[in-house]
């Protein structure tokens, strides 16, 4: 790779990165540079100036090859060849459709120059490319209560693409930063933050107030093609609403996050969405839909996969606010206690009482319907930790009544034997 | 460029710990300070911070990896002597902690893998196993790279004394896997810990 194309890299991947934060801790999870590098996303960064104004993009519009947009349609034409045989792209073909169609009905004619892919990343994000690549992270789709939330984030995004803001930030970038800079975040970026120049990597986020007007403009997009074609608008607010309470009580450290919303930004940004959806709402006189029940059955499969991915961050406070926001929602609430306490065993705090909490947990998940399996292994496992072996057997010997093929359930077995 | 994340993160190490490169030749060869291993083929050891690691064509192409005396509140992967970004990172991986059993320590392997980026991590089996003449346990494993490459694993490991050791061993699961599975798997079977290895 020549210099060149690294800078080029890396600035696209430092405007990516600058552009995706949401959630706030940037360095905590698996950073996917294939299947997650766009251009702009549903980031909260802002306090600029505003950017140059183009004209939107048209339908079948593709950029003058001797132009830089052109050059940087093809960096992302290259990563989206990544993202298509990424490992952690999620492939189920009925997902996909899904996230697609909502796309479609979203952007209307704009509907064939976007193709989305689904990463498996359990964190709150979506991206979209210059050339009109849309990421959607797996943790948004957990997150989301709704078709409507997710609707918002996609017409976010749709957004970004129609207006162009890919191109303009990376114009403003090339002009306010140095070669260096650019690429220092790539290597940032590719998973190697302490080779990189860290002070550069602030610098990228510092460039990152650029695009407040652009997020400005995207949410305002966004909450409109919601309204024009039939999402309840309000739920845009909504997800802000439920990311700041995810963040607060999962006590989020922000540490190494170079790229940081506030909380109060992002209160202002709720306020702001919700201020105009009740504005839409008067002017039109009516709601619109929310798409829970399709919501439900597109991620119905996916669920436990979704909430496994978010346990093994190990981001304790965090998974447990994630799960405790999601419990008052009263969907499926098995694998929620399930997975509440799964965190309470594999955090294992004496001074939190974890395992009394985790094995309330597992009894609660036991109480409801269609508990997961898994539930009477973890009971097993952590009696067995307790030092009570007769309760580890018990509920190990029912774990392996319905998983007899488990993979570890040799294991398990003689911690079911009574020299264990 | 198709680069493994699992070799980005091996090449930081290096970066990071200073890391040397050595040829080694079939014979009887020390890990940690605990155990020998005898090996029937050439191999380049890497050191890599807390751990050592074993290839013939290149780390992402197969690996043999030696984790030990991997301690209570210590992750599998540590960096000695660096206090920048890749230490963060790694403070945030899930720990192990003395008395784990062997499917307490498979659930944290895999989710240390999740974490470092690799995808689809699958138990294929965690079955007892000797290591060395110690009881310990083997977890196979199934997962995707960064770049959707199908990989294998194979964990040895056991606690003794209150410290964890792993022999991981991965490979594409196209050609290199099975290829050199056999001369991993005879290294692995070789363990014999040090007279004065804790037990």
């Amino acid at each position: 790779m020549n210099r060149t194309a690294v800078a080029a890299l890396g600035l696209a991947v430092a405007v990516a990165l600058a552009a995706c934060k949401t959630g706030g801790d940037f360095a905590e999870g698996p950073v996917t540079t294939a299947a997650a590098p766009a251009a702009s996303a549903i980031g909260l960064e802002a306090e600029a100036s505003a950017p140059t104004p183009l004209p939107d993009i048209r339908i079948g519009e593709r950029p003058d090859p001797a132009s830089d947009e052109a050059g940087l349609w093809l960096l992302f034409d290259r990563v989206e060849t990544q993202s298509r045989t990424a490992g952690n792209r999620i492939t189920d073909p009925e997902l996909n459709a899904y996230i697609q169609g909502i796309a479609c009905r979203l952007a209307g004619p704009y509907c064939g120059e976007m193709r989305v892919y689904i990463a498996q990343v359990p964190q709150f994000n979506a991206s979209m490319a210059s050339n009109g690549m849309m990421t959607v992270w797996s943790g948004l789709l957990l997150r989301t209560r709704n078709e409507a939330q997710l609707a918002a984030v996609i017409g976010h995004e749709i957004g970004h693409y129609l207006r162009r803001h890919g191109i303009q930030r990376w114009r403003s970038m090339v002009n306010a930063s140095g070669f260096l800079s650019f690429f220092s975040a790539g290597m940032a970026i590719a998973g190697i933050p302490g080779v990189a120049d860290l002070a550069a990597i602030a610098t990228m986020g510092g460039l990152s107030s650029f695009s407040r007007d652009h997020e400005r403009e995207a949410d305002l997009i966004g909450v409109e093609r919601m309204a024009e074609t039939g999402y309840d608008p309000r739920e845009a607010a909504r997800i802000w609403e439920l990311l700041i309470q995810e963040n607060e009580k999962g006590e989020v450290d922000r540490s190494y996050s170079f790229f940081l919303s506030s909380h109060p930004r992002e209160s202002e940004r709720q306020e702001t969405l919700s201020r105009r959806a009740n504005l839409i709402i008067a002017r039109t006189g009516k709601a619109g839909d929310l798409g829970t029940e399709r919501h439900r059955r597109a991620i119905e499969r996916h669920r436990f996969a979704l909430l496994l991915d978010e346990v093994r961050t190990r981001h304790f406070k965090k998974n447990l606010a994630l799960v405790e926001s999601l419990l008052e929602d009263g969907w499926r609430p098995a694998e929620l206690h399930f997975f509440k306490g799964e965190i309470f065993r594999l955090r294992d705090d004496a001074d939190s009482n974890d395992r009394e909490n985790a094995l309330a947990a597992y009894g609660e998940a036991l109480r409801h319907p269609d508990p997961p399996e898994q539930t009477y292994r973890s009971i097993g496992l952590l009696n067995h930790r307790m030092g009570k072996p007769e309760a580890a057997a018990a509920a190990l010997r029912r774990y392996l009544d319905r998983r007899p093929d488990a993979p570890d359930a040799a294991f398990l077995k003689s911690l079911t034997e009574p020299t264990s | 460029m198709r680069i493994s994340r699992f070799f980005i993160v091996l090449t930081a190490l290096a970066v990071a710990a200073c890391s040397q490169i050595s040829l080694l030749k079939p014979g009887t060869h020390e890990i940690g300070g605990t155990y020998t291993v005898q090996s029937a083929g050439t191999w380049n050891r890497i050191e890599l911070g807390n751990h050592v690691s074993w290839t013939i064509d290149g780390p992402s192409l197969q690996t043999l990896v030696f984790y030990s005396n991997i301690g209570d509140g210590e992750n599998i992967f540590r960096i000695e002597g660096s206090s920048d970004g890749p230490t963060a990172i790694y403070e945030k991986m899930p720990k192990f902690r003395t008395g784990m059993t062997a499917p307490e320590i498979g659930e944290l392997l895999v989710a240390t893998m999740a974490q470092i980026g690799d995808s689809g991590v699958t138990v294929v089996s965690l079955v007892p196993a000797k290591f060395g003449a110690r009881d310990g346990f083997r977890q196979e494993l199934r997962y995707q790279d960064k770049d959707g490459l199908k990989r294998r694993a194979i964990f040895l490991g056991v606690e003794t004394g209150d410290k964890l050791h792993l022999i991981l061993y991965a490979a594409p699961e196209v050609h290199y896997f099975e290829r050199d599975r056999a001369q991993a798997e005879q290294i692995m079977r070789s363990v014999r810990f040090l007279p004065n290895a804790s037990s």
